[in-house]
């Protein structure tokens, strides 16, 4: 499909080009900064349960409202934005595309596969296709953010360790038996 | 949750030390002319692990939608991981699924766990490229040790 084609996304109000850039916005949890470039994990391509779709900005959109990057980047601070063309989306993954207005920001749209859910394969694909357009902040996150690599088992304290590792069993399971036990020292 | 066994040199291996009275862990690594060709089954590699089980468990706290069934399944995955395979990188979703996921020189493999269920992706740079599940042991099994191998190469 040529850039200029148009594309109508599942019934959308408004046609989409398929050169139109979809700006995804993922979380730092979900951003293998040890890799260079950076690449988003699978997970950032999920749908949510809320929506049963997966949410994008249309670039067109934002433009057309007299809004850029920038200005996406400020409305979710802290998030790493990466893209796919939205002929990406529809003709190499076969999502469809739709419209989704929102009130606190243009462009919003979403990204449904026919199938009811994304397969693996499409969403490590996804991963890997998609281009890093900005990431927050000037610099990576500092290290205690980065996701341990095996060398960095290097000088782990033993007693700090396990304690840390304890502590952190009691917390999770304490919020699902609704009370608060405290971990044995 | 079946595929435990990967054949090939094995480059080293993580030990307990104490010095000063403070234990710590470290990667001994054996010499390019002692590297015996091992088949490796259940080495546990508990201390290896150590960092990812307590961002498994930070990450799940920090999600509400990750039902501790997922939660203990992938634990156990992590923690019988041969100890050859380096640390994955781990994420929990908006479904409340978790991920554990290798890429290391051009290869990539992605299991995502979402309850009883889990999806498994690989890709290597030779081209090949599946989807399957845990129960696909030997083709998981060749998938972990091209992991494998490839993280031994750029240590």
């Amino acid at each position: 499909m040529a850039d200029s084609t148009l594309v109508f996304g599942g019934g959308a109000p408004e046609a989409i080009r398929g050169n139109c850039r979809a700006f995804r916005l993922v979380k730092s949890d979900w951003v293998k900064v040890e890799l260079t470039p950076p690449v988003p994990s699978s997970q950032a391509f999920q749908d949510r349960s809320e929506s049963g779709a997966m949410s994008v900005y249309l670039e067109d959109e934002i433009n057309s409202a007299g809004h850029s990057l920038s200005d996406l980047q400020k409305r979710w601070e802290g998030y790493w934005v990466f893209s796919l063309t939205v002929n990406q989306l529809i003709e190499e993954f076969g999502q469809e595309v739709v419209r989704d207005p929102q009130p606190d920001f243009p462009g919003h749209a979403l990204v449904r596969d026919p199938s009811g859910k994304r397969t693996q394969g499409k969403r490590s694909r996804m991963a890997s296709v998609c281009v890093l357009v900005s990431q927050p902040g000037s610099e990576l996150p500092n290290a205690q953010e980065v996701q341990p690599l095996d060398e960095n088992s290097h000088g782990t304290s033993l007693p700090d360790t396990i304690w840390r590792f304890k502590h952190r069993v009691w917390r999770y399971f304490a919020r699902w038996t609704g009370k608060w036990f405290v971990p044995p020292s | 949750m079946t595929a435990s066994v990967l054949d090939f040199p094995v480059g080293g291996n993580w030990r307990w030390s104490s010095t000063n009275g403070t234990q710590q862990v470290a990667y001994v690594n054996k010499g390019a002319d002692n590297l015996p060709t091992a088949t490796l089954g259940r080495e546990r590699s508990y201390g290896q692990r150590t960092d990812v089980l307590q961002r498994l468990l930070e990450l799940s706290f920090k999600s509400p939608q990750v039902q501790p069934y997922t939660l203990a399944r992938v634990l156990e995955w992590v923690h019988n991981l041969p100890e050859a395979m380096p640390n994955p990188f781990v994420a929990t979703g908006d479904d409340g699924s978790i991920s554990t996921e290798w890429d290391v020189g051009g290869n990539s493999l992605h299991i995502t766990f979402e309850r009883d269920m889990e999806e498994v992706y690989f890709s290597s740079p030779t081209g090949e490229e599946w989807e399957s599940s845990l129960d696909a042991v030997d083709k998981l099994s060749s998938a972990m040790r091209i992991i494998a191998l490839a993280a031994l190469s750029r240590r």
